[in-house]
């Protein structure tokens, strides 16, 4: 029962918070959020579980089903948790506190719906990382959907309102193919499922034979259909070219606590769910478009890296830039090796804590300079040295330069990529994205020289000073995660590892 | 001139410093050799853990003051040093067996472990980056004394002799990568030191970026080997190839990608353009870079692995064509440049060169690694000098010396010590008999000339290099060192004398080591062409009539050409000369293919633009043409 402890709590701080006054919001918010994050450290802590949850011979952790009506298919409430979704929860609840914190200075109307409104997206965030049934997860996944769409209209840019619809139309769009795609995948296997739980579905997937044909299409013609519905809808939440688009709006416009949110674990649920649903489910279908995916993959990290280095606003930099880091997710999964899988998953966490504190410390230049335009500032280490120390510590991270958890990440995900099974040209769609690394390092130093060094100079018309203690210490803490994560990459790394190995050795693959 | 009693102060005041940290790096010393725990291991972990907590204990130590920030950081640097040479008589002995001394393991999960490996080879890189960061740690106590920032200055240079210690010592290729990754970093961070100056941080970049192509390489290069060996032991993986259980194919690209890495790094043709750039550096931090922890890394990698690419066919001819190319193409330009320490650079380049074209041949490994040696200790020698005249300039900041401007400024008369330190450096650079640089440079000539018809042809350009080599290094000396001062100067500190002194000294014996370095090379590079050699054997081997012939005519003819070098200005061809005035073309070259990317980026932004229900409608409509053709396949 600790998940929907956790849940509950989230629920009620987010209720409680929604009414309380705008003066006490933002503090109160912080203090409730360390509910929820002192209970997932303490999942985390109490963690027993072993194997994929969706899979055979699994020992899921906190486990609930309690059956709740039948329709046709028994609708049940299913959760718990795993290697692969754990540490997910870990990451929400950590980047939400500090979101929560990173907000009392830029946010200065209507704090109390604001607040509430982001412990109820982080509500919805941790229900989808601890579902294990189809209906209860989606629920949860379009109730993300809302607090977002609300958060961006509401607090954000001058041009807030095209994109929290752009952003609401993308998803939702999204959401519906690939509710079709499952469905279709669920019905044509007939008998041979009776819940909508997602182990149940993947175990009689895996057994062979479960699908049938529907609409007289041949049963394999059923799995792509399904594979490719999924995969689009997924793709527009990750996001991969050429469905990207949404997301530099949404950043540009979002303020920088529901950017924060955004990058570092929105776009997590479309990773999560493509190994859940796609690479765990359908890993035949995966297996024999390898090629294809791989592609996306690469163009995602390549062209992404591409926009990222023509653009002027720093924000967008670091939007562009994630979409590039999903594509090492997406090569890694497609790579089915031990490192390829683990280093994916492990890029989902490394990427949220890094992505979520570049972010995070543009906003607290932004609180100062009113502006996010690299040619608008130069010499910005004079005025704000800790922020600007922490800002270069970041990219360097971002870069995966030693002892930051980007760095582990990357090593092992082009390591699994490179002697990846089931993809011809492997080293060379590896090589390719290898080349990210370089881009990378070219757009964020080059976004550093302008705007941290040379000769103090501001375009607007503000008073820089020091940071407030309240927006450097979330910094801070996000920091230190991404450091204790590259020096010991096995907090993580050895339940992930034991979460997708039965994903891998479902295949034959060898490590 | 006053300076000479404001030194005669500071060194008075730094006395009780000096001896208390002596006592207790004694007290250390002792301590740790009588409870019988300086294993191999235990100072190779140290010599590596230590300059890295350094680095992070010098903004605390800043607290107390410039001074304890600065002489902390010699003191880790000097604890550093020490326990680097400490390696060497215990690396001399080893075997290949015994070498591997220790393993801790990182994401275990996924079986990475880090390893040490102490061979002479390894153990020589973390003594020349201890023993010159060292040196160059007690220079910049007065030589960067005028300086803000300096936090950052000094954690860097320890983190970076750091990095190359680790990097010398790993024996697993994930730490190899990171910690060349540390040297990219901290190469980075000391050459944009001026954050305020806009070509520091440019030049600083530069650098980054460019070695990230090499970076690259080894990191695909490492990625391909593990798939096929499973394991990231060097050592393991060298058996594994000795054994035949790696294809060829395989090690073709793992040779080909380390080669690239270390072009990269070690300021190779075409990806040299950052090392000239890197003068931006303050002097000591470019002496680093050029000696001792930067550039070195990529020629030890290749040193390193060279066992590996034996079955390659073409691996030593690219590696030789590479090295010759850089050490003639460079060499030239550093006859053309007027500014002090860009010339330096140049000559950095040609005699990196030098040692990448040694690996290439067939018996190169002793040769290559004792030129490296060679080329550390005057090199770090050539720059320390230059830090000492700019100095006496106005300071650490005066990085852009015109040697016609500041001509004679180093004069005998004006600048007694540093004048003939840098004049050992110089005739080590030249290759006079009896300094370090003409016993190695003429192993690897003589290796060369008596080698296969390819080899033969690059000793010859080698030896035309050679001549080059007399002509820029003449100039230099001459117009910085000889003549009528232009510029008033006084006498070096004595903290910045004694650096120079050291390395001198260092400069004219370091070659007495090379027959017992290849002697403990035999035992653990399982290469088949490992040349030994005692050190009678050895004087026999480079002291003959033929190679004093050749160091003769080489030396004649780089003084003629010197002495006529404006009559050769003269009848060089205009379009040779705008060729080398554009430096071959590479800097445009670069930025050029950057101007073509971010203009396709940002016309590809384009794609970007447009009204919501459009793009969508227009993706929708892309996604189900893409089903119906998946459908109908």
């Amino acid at each position: 029962m600790l998940i929907e402890a956790l849940l509950v709590a989230t629920l009620l701080a987010a209720g409680v918070v929604f009414f309380a006054p705008d003066r006490y919001a933002g503090k109160l918010a912080a203090v409730l959020s360390l509910l929820p994050l002192v209970g997932s450290l303490w999942l985390w802590l109490d963690f027993e579980g072993s194997g994929n949850a969706l899979l055979d011979g699994s020992e899921i952790a906190y486990e609930t089903t309690i059956e709740w009506m039948d329709i046709g298919y028994t609708l049940q409430w299913h959760v718990g948790l795993d290697g692969v979704s754990l540490p997910l929860i870990v990451l929400t609840t950590i980047l939400t506190t500090a979101a929560i914190v990173s907000a009392w200075t830029p946010i200065d109307e209507r704090q109390s719906q604001f607040y509430g409104l982001v412990l109820l997206l982080e509500f919805g965030l941790l229900g989808v990382f601890a579902a294990l049934d189809f209906f209860v997860w989606f629920v949860f996944w379009e109730v993300v959907l809302v607090p977002m769409y609300f958060l961006i209209a509401i607090w954000g840019g001058p041009r807030r309102k095209y994109a929290a619809i752009k952003f609401f139309v993308y998803t939702n769009v999204a959401s519906l193919i690939m509710f079709v795609g499952f469905l279709t995948l669920v019905f044509a296997m007939g008998d041979s499922v009776t819940t909508l739980g997602l182990p149940e579905v993947a175990q009689a997937l895996q057994a062979g034979g479960a699908v049938g044909s529907i609409a007289g299409f041949a049963p394999e013609t059923v799995k792509l259909f399904a594979f490719a519905l999924m995969f689009f809808g997924f793709a527009v939440k990750v996001p991969v070219v050429p469905v990207h688009t949404w997301l530099p709006d949404a950043h540009v416009e979002a303020p920088t606590p529901v950017s924060v949110l955004l990058a570092g674990v929105l776009l997590k649920m479309g990773t999560y769910a493509l190994l859940r649903f796609n690479f765990t489910m359908l890993p035949d279908v995966a297996t024999d478009y390898a090629e294809l995916i791989a592609v996306i993959a690469v163009i995602s990290v390549i062209y992404g890296a591409m926009l990222a280095l023509a653009q002027q606003d720093l924000k967008r930099i670091v939007a562009y830039s994630s979409i590039s880091s999903m594509g090492y997710v997406i090569l890694g999964l497609v790579a089915y090796t031990t490192y390829g899988v683990g280093g994916a998953t492990f890029q989902m966490i490394s990427h949220g804590f890094i992505s979520g504190l570049m972010f995070m410390v543009v906003g607290v230049i932004y609180n100062e300079t009113h502006t996010r335009m690299v040619g608008d500032m130069s010499g910005m280490a004079d005025r704000m040295p800790w922020t600007v120390g922490i800002f270069v510590a970041a990219a360097f991270g971002y870069m995966g330069l030693p002892l930051m958890s980007g760095f582990a990440a990357e090593v092992f995900v082009f390591l699994g990529s490179f002697d990846a099974p089931y993809l011809s040209l492997a080293p060379l769609f590896t090589a390719a994205a290898m080349f990210g690394i370089v881009i990378v390092a070219g757009y964020l130093l080059w976004a550093m020289q302008r705007t941290l060094f040379g000769e103090f100079d501001l375009g607007t018309d503000y008073e820089v000073g020091r940071a407030p203690l309240h927006d450097v210490a979330p910094l801070a803490v996000l920091l230190a995660c991404v450091i204790v994560l590259g020096v010991n990459p096995d907090l993580f790394m050895g339940m992930i590892q034991d979460a997708i190995n039965p994903i891998v050795n479902s295949l034959g693959g060898g490590a | 001139m006053v300076t000479s009693n404001v030194t005669v102060e500071n060194t008075t005041a730094a006395l009780p410093g000096l001896v208390a940290a002596g006592v207790l790096l004694g007290a250390v010393g002792v301590g740790v050799e009588g409870s019988g725990l300086a294993t191999p291991a235990v100072l190779a972990l140290a010599a590596i853990i230590a300059p890295l907590v350094g680095a992070a204990l010098v903004p605390v130590t800043a607290r107390a003051g410039d001074r304890a920030r600065a002489w902390f950081a010699t003191l880790v640097g000097t604890l550093t040093g020490v326990l680097t040479l400490a390696l060497v008589p215990q690396a001399l002995e080893a075997t290949g067996s015994e070498s591997v001394h220790y393993s801790v393991s990182w994401a275990a999960a996924v079986d990475v472990s880090f390893g040490l490996y102490l061979d002479i080879l390894g153990v020589t890189m973390a003594a020349i980056a201890g023993v010159v960061g060292a040196l160059v740690l007690l220079f910049s106590t007065r030589f960067m004394e005028r300086e803000d920032g300096l936090t950052r200055y000094y954690a860097l240079t320890l983190l970076f002799v750091g990095g190359m210690i680790g990097f010398g010592l790993s024996d697993s290729l994930v730490a190899l990568y990171a910690f060349w990754e540390v040297l990219g970093l901290c190469s980075m961070g000391l050459i944009a030191f001026w954050l305020r100056d806009r070509t520091s941080t440019r030049a600083g970049m530069k650098a980054f970026v460019v070695t990230r192509f090499g970076d690259v390489g080894l990191l695909a290069g490492i990625a391909v080997l593990y798939a096929h060996t499973g394991t990231f032991s060097v050592q393991e993986t060298i058996a594994l190839a000795e054994a035949g259980g790696v294809p060829t194919w395989v090690l073709a690209w793992v040779g080909g990608l380390f080669v690239l890495a270390a072009v990269g790094k070690s300021a190779q043709f075409p990806l040299h353009v950052w090392l000239p750039d890197a003068m931006e550096a303050p002097t000591t931090s470019t002496a680093l870079i050029h000696a001792a922890c930067m550039v070195n890394a990529g020629i030890y990698l290749l040193a390193r692995t060279r066992p590996l690419f034996e079955s390659v066919a073409w691996w030593h001819t690219l590696v030789l064509a590479v090295g010759t190319a850089t050490a003639f193409l460079a060499a030239v330009l550093a006859t053309r440049e007027n500014d002090f320490k860009r010339a330096l650079a140049y000559c950095t380049i040609s005699q990196l060169g030098y040692v990448f074209a040694a690996l290439g041949l067939t018996h190169g490994l002793v040769p290559a690694t004792a030129h490296l040696l060679s080329h550390s200790l005057f090199k770090a020698l050539l720059f320390l000098g230059a830090g000492a005249v700019i100095y006496e300039i106005g300071g650490s900041v005066h990085k852009h010396v015109d040697m016609f401007e500041h001509r004679g400024i180093g004069s005998r008369q004006q600048m007694p010590v540093t004048n003939l330190t840098f004049l050992v450096g110089i005739l080590a650079l030249i290759g006079v008999p009896g300094f370090n640089g003409f016993w190695t440079k003429e192993l690897i000539l003589g290796t060369g000339l008596h080698g296969s018809p390819i080899e033969v042809a690059a000793g010859a350009v080698l030896a035309v290099t050679a001549v080059l080599t007399v002509v820029y290094s003449l100039r230099i000396y001459v117009l910085v060192f000889t003549g009528e001062p232009s510029t008033d100067a006084g006498r070096v500190p004595i903290r910045m004398a004694v650096p120079l002194f050291v390395l001198a000294v260092l400069t004219l014996g370091s070659w007495a080591a090379v027959p017992s370095f290849s002697q403990a090379l035999a035992e653990t590079v399982p290469a088949r062409a490992v040349e030994t050699y005692t050190l009678s054997s050895f004087v026999d081997h480079v002291v003959t009539t033929s190679t004093l012939a050749l160091t003769g005519t080489v030396l004649v003819a780089g003084a003629v050409g010197f002495r006529y070098r404006a009559a050769i200005a003269g009848v060089t061809p205009t379009f040779v000369t705008s060729i080398l005035d554009r430096r071959y073309g590479f800097d445009d070259l670069y930025l050029r293919s950057v101007g073509a990317y971010a203009w396709v980026a940002s016309r590809s932004r384009r794609l970007q633009r447009g009204h919501t229900n459009s793009t969508v409608a227009a993706i929708a409509l892309a996604f189900a043409a893409g089903l119906a053709v998946l459908v109908a396949l």
